[in-house]
């Protein structure tokens, strides 16, 4: 398939506002994409490599910026101009390809299979010289492109697409291209993580071939996740069991899979990121502690101080999280036990089978060692009373709260289901992405000491404003925000910056608004800073639809 | 099968060659010699190598293709005195160059050729003039336009029977003129085209100064330059397209 027609769909599908008409696109593409389908999907949006491979092609914009430089010979000043004024260095590219210098000998049309196959090639690039061979690679690319592709190599290169299209898109447009339901096309992909595998079966086998893909060893399931209840009465209420559901107490450390075969140990954290490397303890854990060949279980690692026993605060846990050399050190100074809640697989998908025969699964597998691997702590209450005994307990030993689980359901991946509760004592914090900033005055006139946040879309792939904060950090926490922000400024206006919307910070606040000043129709207010969410992609940052949720929940 | 003995200056200078524009080429064995032809990754410029058996003290094979990371190589290859020998076998089940240098002995993975880019076909040109230099003179000239400018402009007034360098840069610039006194021939054309230094600069260093350059020009065209090596056992096209001309 030549670049181009990818292109054409490409430019349709970001011109218009409207999901019915980027989903009809999409599908067309998708039907008419034969041998390609897999490679297309994923270009659709704008990755060459499934989600939990977590696979960084290392393509900085200065990298971007000598590539088009050297395959249009525009001076790369006028390159960063250009930038800068659109503030998307695809847009650049275009206008660079356009309006080339250089000449080329020849050209070659672009097919999307080089285009694909020459991406994915740049993140196996490594060592000395490597930097030189990408720029060379991408200036391949560019040099073959016309305008419209210039645009969107580089912006898949880069990594973001920026055409509006989410995993909700490509998920109705799979469903309307293959005849296929939507519910069994998101379920597929939520089991798999793995866009190219769910649209192959769609069309090949369609809504029965969907429903019969299921988890696997070392090919990570996103987490089921729970809705944040106001207090411990309305949590039982909600999962629907009465007073009378699975308590659990919930920790405040990293979600995590597990997956076991044999000595094969992997950790892979709630953005399918393996982290096996950064937690040998961990590892030597489960080999110890899990009695079975081949499994994957679901639980919390949670940093504990060796000297008082009690958990670390998340910001200095996520160390643990970040750290690539010198890990045993790390592990010494802030060991973690593996707090373990569920059993996705003991050989065979579990997935179906209700959370009581899920549990116990998890006990008849595991031969927990204090401090290292152990159950989550846990209770089926008799009462009221007992409930909020066991709550203020996990409180008092320096936990989150609880978490209240109708023993009842099963396993849905990536959702956040109506059979598990989530209560802490406040408003709970929300994790943002910080898109402007702006100069503070007096002081911290150095510092960036006014950031603007967002929630994001993940229908539209589009972060919403939801507010500006300028309070809660210290000095010294601001001015390493602020290092770490000015290298993503993306255009300045006098005291007032656009950054690469990168850095997800936590925040908390004391109620959510009604506003018309930011794009999400939400303002927070008395929005203060909690930290910085290392752990987090943009993507992973809390959803408009959580923040229309909470602004409901409030009145 | 492919073995083959020659001096390390010999296969030193024709790599070089190749290796200012690619990282990896892909070599043809042929029963008469080996060739090379590569276009960088912006195809831009582009190298057309051959050496023949004659530039080796000895060379045998029955034909093939072998692709090689051409940095490695040069590594191995400077390994030598220039006047020492380097003898080159190719392992066929390993798929590896076994090189052999006084004493030294090395082996040399091989890359494979499929996963180097396909050059792409090139137009012939017919370009409207002919300059016979001395390499010591685009020595000259690369480096005078390199004093003020990125770009050089290469030209031939046909009425004047001169060819001219020129490089203009923000604040100053370079002229130079040769006549036919000073050029080895000159076949008469209007021509004139600008280039980037970058390339011309690492084409340059590859040119022998006591070669004698055929260079072939044209209004707004690719140049060419062909010049011999090993003595005249080998010969290199270079082309490099053009930039375009603001007004």
């Amino acid at each position: 398939m030549e670049y181009a027609t990818l292109a054409a769909v490409y430019r349709s599908v970001e011109a218009t506002q409207a999901d019915t008409e980027k989903t009809a696109a999409l599908a067309d593409l998708f039907r008419d994409a034969g041998d390609l389908l897999p490679v297309v999907v994923r270009l659709a949006r704008g990755k060459v490599y499934p989600r939990y491979a977590a696979t960084d092609l290392g393509v900085s914009s200065s990298l971007t910026q000598a590539a088009v430089e050297k395959a249009t010979g525009v001076d790369a000043n006028r390159i960063e101009e250009w930038w800068k004024e659109t503030g998307d260095l695809g847009a650049a590219a275009e206008r660079a390809v356009a309006e080339r210098t250089q000449r080329t000998l020849a050209s070659t049309p672009l097919t999307v299979e080089r285009v694909h196959d020459t991406l994915r090639e740049l993140a196996e690039y490594e060592g000395a010289g490597s930097q030189e061979r990408k720029v060379d690679a991408v200036a391949g690319l560019v040099s073959d492109a016309d305008p419209a592709e210039a645009r969107f190599v580089v912006r898949t290169a880069l990594g973001h697409l920026r055409i509006g299209v989410g995993d909700g898109t490509v998920r109705d447009a799979l469903a309307t291209a293959f005849e296929v339901p939507v519910d069994a096309v998101e379920r597929a992909h939520q089991l798999t993580n793995d866009v190219a595998l769910v649209a192959e079966t769609a069309r090949d086998e369609g809504e029965a071939g969907l429903h019969e893909l299921d988890v696997e060893l070392f090919r990570p399931a996103e987490a089921m996740l729970a809705r944040a209840a106001d207090d411990l009465e309305a949590g039982l209420a909600d999962v629907g069991t009465g007073d009378t559901a699975y308590l659990e107490v919930k920790y405040d450390g990293a979600r995590v899979q597990l997956h076991k075969d044999g000595d094969d140990v992997r950790v892979f954290t709630r953005r399918m990121e393996d982290v096996t490397a950064q937690f040998p303890d961990a590892v030597e854990a489960i080999r110890a502690g899990v009695d079975t060949d081949r499994c994957i279980l679901d639980g919390e690692l949670v940093g504990y101080d060796p000297d008082t026993g009690d958990p670390v605060a998340f910001q200095r846990f996520s160390k643990r999280i970040k750290r690539k050399y010198g890990v045993e050190e790390l592990a010494a100074e802030i060991p973690v036990t593996l707090h373990l809640f569920d059993c996705l697989h003991d050989g065979n998908s579990l997935l179906d089978k209700p959370l009581a025969a899920r549990l116990d699964r998890l006990d008849a597998l595991i031969d927990p060692i204090p401090g290292d691997i152990e159950r989550a702590r846990h209770l089926t209450p008799d009462g009221p009373d007992a409930a909020e005994t066991f709550y203020r307990e996990a409180l008092s030993a320096g936990h989150e709260g609880v978490m209240c689980k109708n023993p009842e359901a099963a396993y849905t991946p990536g959702r956040r289901v109506d059979t598990m509760a989530k209560v802490k004592p406040t408003m709970e914090p929300l994790d943002l992405v910080v898109t402007r900033a702006k100069y503070s005055e007096g002081r911290r006139s150095e510092q960036l000491g006014r950031l603007y946040l967002a929630c994001y879309d993940a229908d539209r792939d589009a972060l919403r404003e939801v507010g500006r904060l300028s309070t809660g950090y210290t000095d010294e926490e601001l001015a390493a925000l602020t290092e770490r922000l000015e290298p993503l400024i993306r255009e300045r206006d006098g005291r007032d910056v656009d950054l690469d919307p990168e850095v997800v910070l936590e925040a908390e606040y004391e109620e959510i608004q009604e506003s018309t000043e930011y794009g999400s129709g939400y303002a927070l207010r008395f929005p203060r800073f909690l930290g910085v969410r290392e752990d987090l992609a943009p993507t992973d940052a809390d959803t408009h639809e959580r923040v229309e949720r909470l602004y409901e929940e409030q009145r | 099968m492919f073995k083959a003995i020659v001096s390390a200056d010999t296969l030193g200078d024709a790599l070089d060659s190749v290796s200012v524009l690619v990282d990896e080429c892909k070599i043809r064995l042929e029963d008469d010699g080996l060739s090379i032809r590569a276009v960088d990754p912006a195809n831009v410029g582009m190298v057309d190598l051959s050496l023949s058996a004659a530039a080796f003290e000895s060379y045998e094979t029955d034909g093939g293709v072998i692709g090689v990371n051409l940095s490695r190589l040069e590594e191995f290859v400077g390994m030598a005195d220039s006047d020492q020998l380097v003898e080159l076998e190719l392992d066929e089940e390993t798929r590896k160059l076994h090189i052999q240098i006084e004493g030294l002995e090395g082996t040399l993975a091989l890359i494979d050729p499929d996963s180097i880019r396909q050059e792409p076909d090139l137009p012939d040109l017919d370009l409207s003039a002919e300059v016979a230099i001395e390499g010591a003179d685009i020595d000259r000239a690369v480096t005078a336009a390199d004093m003020v400018s990125d770009h050089i402009a290469l030209g031939v007034d046909a009425d004047a029977e001169l060819f001219y360098v020129d490089a203009e840069g923000d604040t100053d610039d370079v002229h130079l003129e040769l006549t036919t006194e000073d050029l080895i021939a000159l076949t008469p054309g209007d021509a004139r085209s600008l280039f980037s230094l970058d390339y011309l600069k690492d084409m340059d260093k590859a040119i022998p100064s006591d070669a004698e350059v055929t260079m072939e020009v044209g209004e707004e065209f690719p140049v060419k330059m062909h010049f011999d090596i090993a003595e005249g056992n080998g010969n290199v096209t270079y082309m490099l397209a053009p930039r375009i001309q603001s007004d």
